[in-house]
């Protein structure tokens, strides 16, 4: 219980200097800062199936969707006020990952990965192919509003910034308690050995849906987040590459729970963001490079969570 | 009836290109089990090697058919050389680490090798047209076909029955299997698994050159021409079966007739064909079509 | 306790970069002219981009160095400070575009931003541009929803945009081809080619009433395999086959498609063909319809200062200049007018460079530019379109039966858009002056 509230301290800590960097920060970097607190709370979600054992290279499904849901509350639906977008876009991507999560939980490793790919594939080829939403253009979405007052300029940014900042240590505060639960603890049973689990009593497949839900949920949070953020949505935000980013981010994040995740959101987003600037024409060298030495360098952070399967003793 | 010679004919064309590349992705898994994301990059720096290559060889020649064995040679030093490179630079040092981790590296792999393409390249576009009208043209069905895309076929037969006898003929065959099967008993009972790895990668980085080098003289070499390819071939070795190379032939076919069917009778449809297929296939057979034995621990 | 070292390092690494950062922020404003080339530096649409950059990189020193002909020869630099481009690449995202864009403002200082290859960057940035209010000149991105779906002080754009493309080709369609009954298209899979599609259908059928299409593909972006499409589309032999493909993909399909004679069974309109033309060569197939987003390239009327222009880049970059090099060549011209302009009032900041630039007329090497719809933010120009063909006497790709729009023939009038311009038949167009050649 003890390292339970340090860890909700630290939580409480890091939003207070969050909120406090707000005041004087630039509007370049609280949205970066903002991009990367969105980016850790994708990775959260992810952080659950990965101790399953399950990686989704599809989850920019969900966060596409929250993404479009979130534009498209304005206009086809009259709403303005951010707050209620943003829970419609988590509630919308949860369900979508309900459904889906009754076909993907059927499936393990290298499969669920190429599956989530394949459905996340389809929606990106469905948002090409509307004419009306945009097709790889995207379409504006409207500056963030509360309770009616709309904000403009840097106080548009600044109020994202604080709302992706107290969503994302929220939702990381429940997932440590999550973690915390015994439910949550099946997840890494699951992993070392499924057969063992469903012999205990419990249902791996139940545990996964539910993680699959609440990821797809996490996700398409954030999604939101940062249309509200860039006021621009498009296809690309379901791109395979796009989840490669985030499932990048949750392997790195490795065993350190919840602070590695959101860590690992920093970093990458540090390294990208430097390596734009210092290499503009080879970043994404910087950034293939520095990943590699950061999987290398680190074998325990990654494969304390995902051991070798199922290996028959000889 | 026509149309569907027509679409017999355009699906075995595409499906023959997909095997050329999926061959050497599904070869990879199968005995090292590393999904190769970096593989478009592999298909990329072959066609990029022999533009090149053809273009300073024709540039004052006309085409002739020397052109077929500036893109085998140049396929052959481009797979080997990044075979080598890619194996004994970074995925030695992954060894024995899951799936994951290994696939994510290549993904990493992925990010590089683009700049180094960039950076040897430029963004400027190669074209390697030597070969491509050399062989003439056929009429089938009162539509021209150009012959040259009949040599894909030929080429994608040829390289599935070299890997056939490759791997059901010889001996070094049968140690792949034992490999496949179980590595460490493998490396205890004699064979040089860390060789044979190096093979392996080797073989597949070469297949994939082969892919590119001779998809070359088709499309204009420019940056971008590994992304499209990728995800495509995914597609079709799961669909095959990851590291079964019937599996990957019969994937290719499937998904080529698909497509083919596709852009002749419903032409919108051509963007999710490919995923649909999938998804369909993985619903049923879970696992694909022809999937490797696993072992199950209870 | 691994986490732990491993937490630390992360923490001790975010510190430097955060260093790292605010090094490069304190850089001092210097009596130079920052301007900011948002553009492809990686990634597919690069290789349209390239000749843009390089003429860029060509114009700014020609400005700094006071070299350009009449009527440019108004001493060296803009308004007398020297020009210093820095380039962003246009590649990665657009969440990643917006947070660049505002770093690159805020934190680097630019007084100026321009290029802008891709249609979803340019809608993106363009209400963060107002926001940080920095003067945006667009280049290339040729989208009208700018203008159409938005009012911009501070964003300008000194190309027209893609209608100038499918009504052109339309009317050239009805002068020339007026036996043709059916047409088809292959269109890559994405707002450009879906745009390009409906736009000239929409031209066509207003030119041509009662023609039917017959045949549609879309491939996917980039695919660059198109043997199924083309026996699809020799199979139903439409008079007209319209593609808006560029770049590597439209070398792709017409390498895979002139030996098996497309082009011989439907008159193909590839508006975009121009950028591919001159590495074509010999390849091109013969007789296909395009243009040049403008008089640009071949088109580009006579003048010293086009002479100037194509001289120098065929001598520095071993090719010819496509329209994208004109594009960003129109820019830095407009930028050295509105700046010259301004100087001579004594004030070149930005509200007054606005002022400057507003309605302007522009020489350049692709003729007069007028900034006249969008309440003087967005470029007309006179349009051309002919046929391409490789001249085997000069050795040389070459244009023939080309012919001239004027600028209110091909672009809708100020406050309709475009799409709407289209359904009504491009009512109201002023077509009196179009040149036809032998």
């Amino acid at each position: 219980m003890n390292s339970l509230r340090r860890s909700d301290a630290s939580l409480l800590g890091l939003l207070a200097i969050l909120a406090a960097t707000a005041l004087f920060t630039p509007s370049w970097l609280m949205s970066l800062l903002a991009v990367a607190l969105a980016k850790s709370l994708v990775a959260l979600g992810l952080l659950l199936l990965l101790r399953a054992g399950l990686v989704p290279f599809g989850h920019a499904l969900y966060y596409c969707l929250g993404g479009y849901v979130a534009g498209l509350g304005t206009p086809w639906l009259g709403i303005r006020d951010t707050l209620l977008l943003l829970a419609l876009a988590s509630l919308l991507s949860g369900s979508v990952a309900f459904v889906a999560g009754f076909l993907m939980r059927r499936y393990r490793g290298i499969f669920f990965a190429m599956l989530s790919m394949a459905l996340s594939m389809i929606l990106y080829g469905v948002l090409l192919k509307s004419q009306g939403l945009g097709s790889s253009d995207g379409f504006t979405v409207a500056r963030a509003s509360f309770f009616g007052v709309q904000t403009a300029g840097v106080g548009a940014i600044r109020s994202v910034y604080l709302l992706t900042a107290v969503v994302t240590l929220l939702a990381a505060w429940g997932v440590s308690r999550y973690l915390a639960t015994a439910m949550g603890h099946v997840g890494p049973a699951i992993r070392e050995n499924e057969v063992r689990v469903e012999y205990l009593g419990a249902s791996p497949s139940r545990v996964i849906h539910m993680e699959y839900t609440a990821s797809g949920a996490l996700a398409g949070g954030a999604g939101a987040l940062v249309a509200v953020l860039v006021g621009q949505v498009d296809p690309g935000m379901g791109f395979w590459m796009t989840s490669g980013e985030f499932v990048f981010i949750a392997i790195l994040a490795g065993a350190g729970g919840i602070w590695g995740s959101l860590a690992a959101a920093f970093v990458l987003e540090g390294i990208h963001a430097l390596a734009f600037e210092y290499a503009p024409q080879y970043w994404k060298f910087v950034l293939g490079a520095a990943l590699l030495l950061l999987i290398v360098r680190f074998p325990s952070g990654l494969s304390s969570i995902l051991k070798t399967r199922g290996k028959v003793p000889s | 009836m026509s149309t569907l010679l027509t679409i017999l004919i355009d699906g075995l064309i595409y499906g023959a290109w997909l095997f050329l590349v999926a061959a050497g992705l599904t070869l990879i898994f199968g005995v090292m089990k590393v999904l190769n994301i970096a593989h478009g990059n592999l298909y990329a720096i072959g066609a990029y090697v022999a533009a090149t290559a053809m273009g300073a060889w024709f540039a004052d020649r006309p085409p002739s058919f020397a052109a077929f064995a500036i893109q085998l040679g140049t396929a052959m030093v481009a797979g080997v050389v990044m075979g080598l490179v890619l194996e004994r630079g970074v995925l030695r040092r992954l060894r024995g680490r899951d799936e994951v981790s290994l696939a994510l590296a290549t993904y990493a792999l992925l990010l590089v090798l683009d700049d180094v393409i960039q950076f040897i390249w430029g963004t400027s576009a190669y074209p390697a047209s030597a070969p491509y009208g050399l062989l003439g043209s056929s009429e089938i069905n009162d539509l021209r076909f150009n012959n040259y895309e009949f040599v894909l076929l030929a080429a994608a037969i040829a390289v599935g029955l070299l890997l056939w006898w490759l791997l059901q003929r010889t001996r070094t065959g049968r140690c792949l299997a034992a490999i496949i099967r179980d590595p460490e008993m493998s490396a205890a009972m004699g064979i040089d698994v860390e060789r044979l790895y190096l093979a392996t990668f080797v073989l597949g980085a070469v297949l994939a050159a082969l892919g590119g080098a001779l998809t070359a003289p088709m499309i204009q070499v420019a940056p971008g021409l590994g992304a499209e390819v990728i995800v495509v071939t995914f597609a079709v070795i799961v669909i095959g079966g990851m590291g079964s190379i019937p599996g990957a032939a019969v994937g290719a076919l499937v998904v080529g007739l698909a497509r083919a069917a596709t852009i002749h009778l419903f032409p919108f449809a051509e963007v999710f064909i490919v995923y649909a297929v999938m998804a369909l296939v993985l619903a049923v057979r879970p696992e694909g079509l022809f999937p490797q034995a696993a072992l199950r621990k209870i | 306790m691994k986490f732990k070292s491993n937490f630390r390092w992360i923490a001790v690494a975010s510190l430097g970069a955060a260093f790292l950062f605010g090094a490069t922020g304190a850089m001092a404003q210097t009596g130079k002219v920052r301007i900011a080339v948002v553009t492809p530096l990686t990634g597919p649409l690069s290789v349209v981009n390239g000749p843009g950059q390089n003429a860029a990189r060509m114009l700014a020193e020609a400005i700094n160095k006071g070299e350009l002909p009449a009527p440019y020869n108004t001493g060296k630099g803009l308004g007398g400070k020297e020009i210093e481009l820095i380039f962003l690449d246009e590649n990665g995202g657009n969440a990643k575009q917006v947070a660049e864009f505002r770093a690159l403002v805020e934190r680097q200082g630019a007084d100026a931003v321009m290029g802008f290859g891709s249609a979803a960057t340019c809608v993106a940035i363009a209400p963060v541009a107002e926001e940080l209010k920095v003067l945006t000149v667009m280049s290339t991105c040729a989208t009208p929803r700018i203008f159409e779906d938005g009012k911009y002080e501070y964003v300008f754009r000194t190309t027209g945009s893609t209608t100038m493309d499918s009504v052109a080709l339309a009317l050239y369609a009805q002068a020339r081809m007026p036996a043709a009954k059916t047409v088809g298209h292959i269109n890559p899979n994405y707002a450009l080619g879906q745009d390009a599609w409906r736009d000239f259908s929409a031209a066509l059928k207003a030119v041509k009433p009662g023609i039917e299409v017959v045949a549609e593909q879309w491939p996917t972006p980039g695919s660059g395999q198109y043997a199924a499409e083309i026996s699809a589309l020799a199979t139903k032999r439409p008079d007209i086959l319209h593609t808006s493909m560029a770049g590597a993909d439209l070398e792709a399909f017409f390498t895979q498609m002139r030996p098996r004679g497309l082009h011989e069974r439907s008159k193909i309109y590839a508006p975009l063909l121009e950028l591919s033309m001159h590495r074509m060569g010999a390849q091109i197939p013969d007789g296909v319809v395009f243009t040049a987003r403008g008089t640009n390239g071949l088109f580009a009327p006579k003048s010293a200062l086009n002479d100037w222009f194509t001289t120098h880049y065929q001598s520095r970059y071993k090719d010819a200049p496509v329209y994208t090099a004109y594009q960003y060549t129109n820019t830095l011209l407009a930028l050295k007018a509105a700046y010259d302009s301004a100087a001579k009032a004594g004030d070149t900041g930005t509200p007054a460079l606005i002022k400057a630039l507003k309605g302007r007329s522009i020489e350049t090497p692709s003729g007069t530019i007028r900034l006249a719809l969008g309440n003087g933010h967005q470029a007309i120009q006179d349009m051309a379109v002919g046929e391409a063909f490789f001249d085997a006497a000069k050795k040389t790709v070459s244009v023939r039966n080309a012919m001239r729009f004027p600028a209110e023939c091909v672009n809708p009038p100020e406050g309709i858009k475009s799409e709407a311009w289209l359904a009504s038949g491009m009512a109201g167009r002023k077509c009196d002056g179009i040149v036809a050649a032998k």
